[in-house]
């Protein structure tokens, strides 16, 4: 073993630069793959972590306390056959301001955040103990950057105590901020003042002994039976949870595995080409070592240890880095869905990751090495590296025939020259561009999400009538502003539909509603009364088609509405139905709308329009710029777009920094030749440059449909996680289309990158010292 | 007559080891054959790679056709070679991805002359060696004469006014080695300076005008053959060793 080690410091110490290059690959293929792990494992199903960890409630009911005493919403705990339950709790809405922010939350008066079920987790600060302290959702607070100690002042109650927020918790029984109604807590004492137009409902927790949907299903019809009707006004079921925050999780486990597949891909590409490198390299030593008495085996060992000991460096520092990297997506992946923060995963988990990648290494090293150490002594010691093969030059020369001037004509001359070796090269680019592209076409995608086709596609302020301000003076007030553009206003009403446990929000619209940026994505927009526009969760849970009719129910009325198309939308699970003011009246004959969404003049200000509204009568308006989007719940997904993104292009370029050392190495000889008979040194960089830049070029031609076939199919399993097609916007975000030839120069540009360095040093290598090595 | 090359006062050294040439001077005249000789670790490649630019000087000054080499940049002395002066190496150094064609091409596309031009030059340079009909072979597929002559058809196609040759012949057999004698010789003829370092001087002195002998980086003497430059004897500056 010491002649081995001995041997092993030797050749480390002699090729310290592969054994860096060697050690960065490996660091990053580490790094990146218990950044997978990582996140594979802590992601998987997150929901059912936290919601056994907290005695999650399989049923929430609520119920009108016009209807239900306290005794009665109790005694449901057992008329359901819950194994155990929580409550009755009064809940109430109310809408809060902060700064000139607005916010409608749900609030339950709840003295404790423990108990049997649907227990809250206090992520930071401490539970509400006294009149004027409420608790808020982490999520929430992440999402409207409210921190404990802000204040929020409710609007339109008689009571103007201002709440201080005092914790910050984390609730398993409500979806993540962006894409769910948010509750907050205070105590059970208080809850009354903040009930302005109507008294608090019940709301009760169920749990019962298993996760069956079909358990929730008997209990909400028997809840149904037990109570008078229309008691129960709403109820969320631990699936409704679970599809919401799996839908936003579900897309950041499908990139991550996509990426992280492509790194370690692409890591193993540039170990195996780094490993032949040093075996290549190494072959007058393994005859030399051979000449001495080394036999074949420990000339194996001896190179398999050069490239292990670096390997074992670039773990030591890759895994650790990327198990820190990983927790932190975990914890922002969990953040953003709403759930707690989960433990760091086992360090038994990453030390063996380390070791299966040493494992890799080592059989990826060994392979080359054996053959490297089969040659005789006399072979090894009187031939030099293996030349190519004239069917390579051959190539080489075709191509290097293109119009190009001399000097790019022997870079791409010399980019064929090793076909195999070009090629892993190519590969790690072809990837690195591809990442780049899906990376690109995400972020327009997210953007399309978060905007709609344009920033002016929708509303800019939403305006909130709260008691005593009328309508038509509301209007007349908007009419009157110069900006308003447009006013469309809204009224809502919860509409039993067709196989559905629970009335849908169905929303009315007085005015075009065409023009608040709704993405269409089959049939037609409502023209009149009696019809709808639903979402795909609607028409997939109802059994319903686009075309077909439905008896709709609400308000003791009951209508048949004609589905004339679908539009995009996941909030609620898609259970959205759009209706025509008509319609509306129908239901409700002396309905009025409550809110109002404004268009406004191209380059109003949004923030001061909304406030001189709300100024007009401060305790009866609410008026907020529109800040709706679908881009919060995607925020992980893209955080790990753009890590893996940069993981690859640094793998990319690395695996090319290695290509053009060995090749320039390997080509030391021909190099200073052609610098003796009259090439320049700065001729000599062009030339290793257009070698690198050609296999760029190529990688990135073939890396752009790549990517965006890549990019189709991750939007195709973001649409079936979230139950729903995507509309075209989703897809179209590759605008201009020049922007793809700008893309496939992002190859080239790794490539040149990755070269340069090998290309100055090829350039400054004394050509006497070289040709005299002979 | 002026003096092609003009070496003066040379010193060049590599490390802690003494000089590779020690206070060096000499001058070859347009149209000469002169040959350097010494035994191993003379300094004598090491004079031939300075006159070519391939390294440079710790002090003095190397002048070639009137210009001084020592205060190019690599960039410009590379021009410089491109220009007026042809390498012949003892090892060839062929570029072994290119066909034979292309290595005599290389330097006159590197000098800028057009891909049809510089194909025709290369296969008259060829047929001129005596290669004709190889120019679409690979290095690899040829004797150790036949590179050579490759080597030199690709250090004249430019027609440079110096050409100098490391040990030309130390890699082949004597026949072979007398091909690319003659070869040197006709274009010493034709007008073109040759400067060629060799231990061989029974094969080198025939075509010689002159013998510049090196030992321990001096000059030791120099001796003027008849025939080649009118049977002048020209002056050496160097030292002689006792």
């Amino acid at each position: 073993m010491g002649a081995i080690w001995m041997a092993v410091r030797g050749e480390l110490t002699r090729r310290r630069l592969q054994a860096i290059i060697i050690a960065i690959v490996i660091l990053l293929a580490a790094a990146s793959s218990t950044l997978a792990i990582a996140l594979l494992v802590e992601s998987s199903d997150p929901y059912d972590r936290a919601f056994e960890d907290q005695h999650g409630a399989h049923l929430v009911a609520f119920m009108d306390s016009d209807k239900v005493t306290e005794a009665d919403a109790a005694a449901t705990a057992a008329q359901v056959g819950s194994a155990t339950s929580a409550g009755p709790w009064p809940e109430t809405s109310a809408l809060f301001r902060h700064g000139s922010a607005k916010y409608g939350l749900e609030v339950t008066g709840r003295d404790d955040p423990g108990g049997p079920v649907a227990q809250l987790k206090i992520a930071d600060g401490r539970w509400p103990a006294a009149a004027g302290e409420i608790a808020i959702t982490r999520s929430f607070a992440q999402l409207t950057g409210l921190h404990t100690g802000d204040t929020l002042q409710p609007i339109g109650t008689k009571d103007q105590t201002a709440y201080q927020v005092v914790g910050e918790v984390v609730d398993v029984e409500e979806g993540p901020a962006t894409s769910a109604t948010q509750w907050s807590w205070v105590t059970s004492s208080a809850l009354p003042s903040l009930a302005t137009t109507q008294p608090p409902s019940w709301e009760m927790a169920y749990r019962f002994g298993s996760n069956d949907a079909s358990l929730v299903r008997d209990a909400t019809a028997k809840l149904n039976d037990a109570l008078p009707d229309g008691a129960v006004t709403l109820t969320i079921t631990y699936s409704d949870v679970r599809s919401v925050v799996d839908s936003a999780n579900s897309l950041t486990l499908t990139l991550l595995t996509a990426f992280s597949i492509a790194a370690v891909v692409a890591a193993a590409i540039v170990v195996a080409n780094a490993v032949a490198g040093v075996a290549i390299a190494a072959r007058r030593d393994i005859g030399i070592m051979k000449a001495i008495g080394y036999t074949r085996s420990q000339v194996v060992r001896v190179l398999v240890g050069v490239v292990l000991v670096p390997a074992l460096i670039g773990c030591v520092i890759g895994v650790p880095l990327g198990a820190f990297g990983g927790q932190r997506l975990v914890d922002r992946t969990a953040a953003a869905i709403g759930l707690p923060t989960q433990a760091a995963p086992p360090v038994l988990t990453e030390a063996l990751l380390g070791l299966a990648l040493l494992a890799l290494t080592a059989i990826a090293a060994a392979i080359p090495a054996a053959a490297a150490a089969r040659p005789t002594v006399a072979a090894a010691l009187t031939r030099g590296p293996a030349l190519q093969s004239i069917a390579a030059s051959r190539l080489a020369s075709a191509i290097a025939r293109l119009p190009v001037p001399y000097t790019w004509s022997l870079g791409l001359h010399d980019s064929m020259l090793r076909p195999v070796r070009s090629l892993r090269a190519g590969l790690t680019l072809l990837l690195g561009v591809a990442a780049l592209v899906l990376a690109y076409g995400l972020s327009g995608t997210f953007d399309a999400f978060a905007t709609g086709s344009s920033p002016d596609s929708t509303y800019a302020v939403q305006v909130d009538r709260l008691g005593d301000y009328s309508d038509s003076k509301l209007m007349s007030l908007l009419g009157a502003q110069p900006e308003t553009k447009a006013v469309v206003a809204v009224a809502s009403v919860r509409l039993n539909a067709p196989n559905l446990t629970e009335p849908v929000e169905a929303t009315a619209y007085r005015g075009d509603a065409r023009q608040l940026g709704f993405q269409l994505l089959t049939g037609r927009w409502y023209d009149g009364p009696g019809e709808v526009v639903v979402q795909q969760g609607f028409l997939r849970d109802t059994g319903l088609h686009v075309g077909e009719r439905f008896d709709g129910g609400a308000l003791g009325q009951t209508l048949s509405l004609n589905v004339t198309g679908e539009d995009f939308g996941v909030i609620n699970g898609g259970h959205v139905v759009r209706m025509d003011w008509s319609t509306y009246q129908q239901l409700r004959p002396d309905g009025e709308p409550t809110t109002y969404l404004v268009k406004l003049a191209p380059g109003t200000d949004a923030a001061a329009f909304a406030d001189r509204i709300e100024a007009a009568d401060p305790q009866h308006l609410g008026a907020a710029v529109n800040s709706s989007n679908l881009a919060g719940p995607l925020g992980p997904a893209r955080q790990v777009v753009a890590v893996l993104a940069v993981v690859l292009a640094l793998i990319a370029m690395v695996g090319v920094f290695n290509t053009i050392l060995f090749n320039t190495r390997e080509r030391s000889h021909e190099l200073a030749t052609l610098k003796a008979i009259g090439m320049a040194p700065g001729r000599l960089i062009v030339m290793v440059l257009v070698s690198a830049g050609f296999i760029g070029l190529i990688a990135g031609l073939v890396g752009i449909p790549l990517g965006l076939r890549i990019h189709y199919q991750v939007l195709t399993r973001l649409g079936g996680a979230l139950g729903t097609d995507l509309p075209g916007i989703a897809y179209d975000v590759f605008h201009p289309p020049a922007i793809l030839a700008v893309l496939a120069l992002g190859g080239i540009l790794l490539a040149v990158i990755g070269a340069l360095l090998p290309a100055r040093a090829a350039a400054r290598a004394s050509v006497t010292s070289t040709l005299q090595t002979e | 007559m002026a003096s092609l090359v003009e070496v003066k006062d040379v010193v060049k050294g590599f490390g802690a080891a003494g000089p590779a040439l020690d206070h060096v001077s000499f001058e070859v005249q347009g149209g000469e054959f002169l040959c350097v000789t010494g035994p191993s670790g003379s300094g004598k490649s090491t004079l031939l790679n300075l006159v070519a630019g391939l390294d440079r000087v710790d002090s003095g000054t190397v002048r070639v056709d009137g210009v001084d080499v020592t205060e190019m940049n690599e960039s410009q002395r590379a021009r410089f070679r491109l220009s007026r002066i042809g390498l012949v190496f003892q090892f060839f150094n062929l570029l072994e991805s290119m066909s034979v064609i292309e290595n005599v091409m290389a330097p006159a596309r590197l000098a800028g002359i057009d891909r049809r031009t510089a194909r025709k030059l290369a296969t008259e340079t060829l047929a001129s060696v005596g290669l004709a009909g190889k120019e679409r072979q690979y290095p690899s597929s040829l004797s150790g004469g036949e590179r050579q002559r490759v080597a030199v058809a690709r250090a004249v196609i430019n027609r440079p006014a110096l050409l100098l040759a490391d040990e030309p012949t130390g890699a082949l057999d004597s026949d072979n080695g007398r091909r690319v004698m003659e070869l040197l010789d006709e274009r010493n003829r034709a007008g073109q300076t040759v400067v060629m370092v060799t231990h061989d001087l029974q094969l080198a002195g025939p075509h010689a005008s002159r013998v510049l002998h090196l030992r321990d980086g001096k000059i030791t003497s120099t001796e003027s053959l008849d025939g080649k430059v009118g049977g002048r004897s020209l002056t050496a500056t160097g030292s002689e060793t006792p």
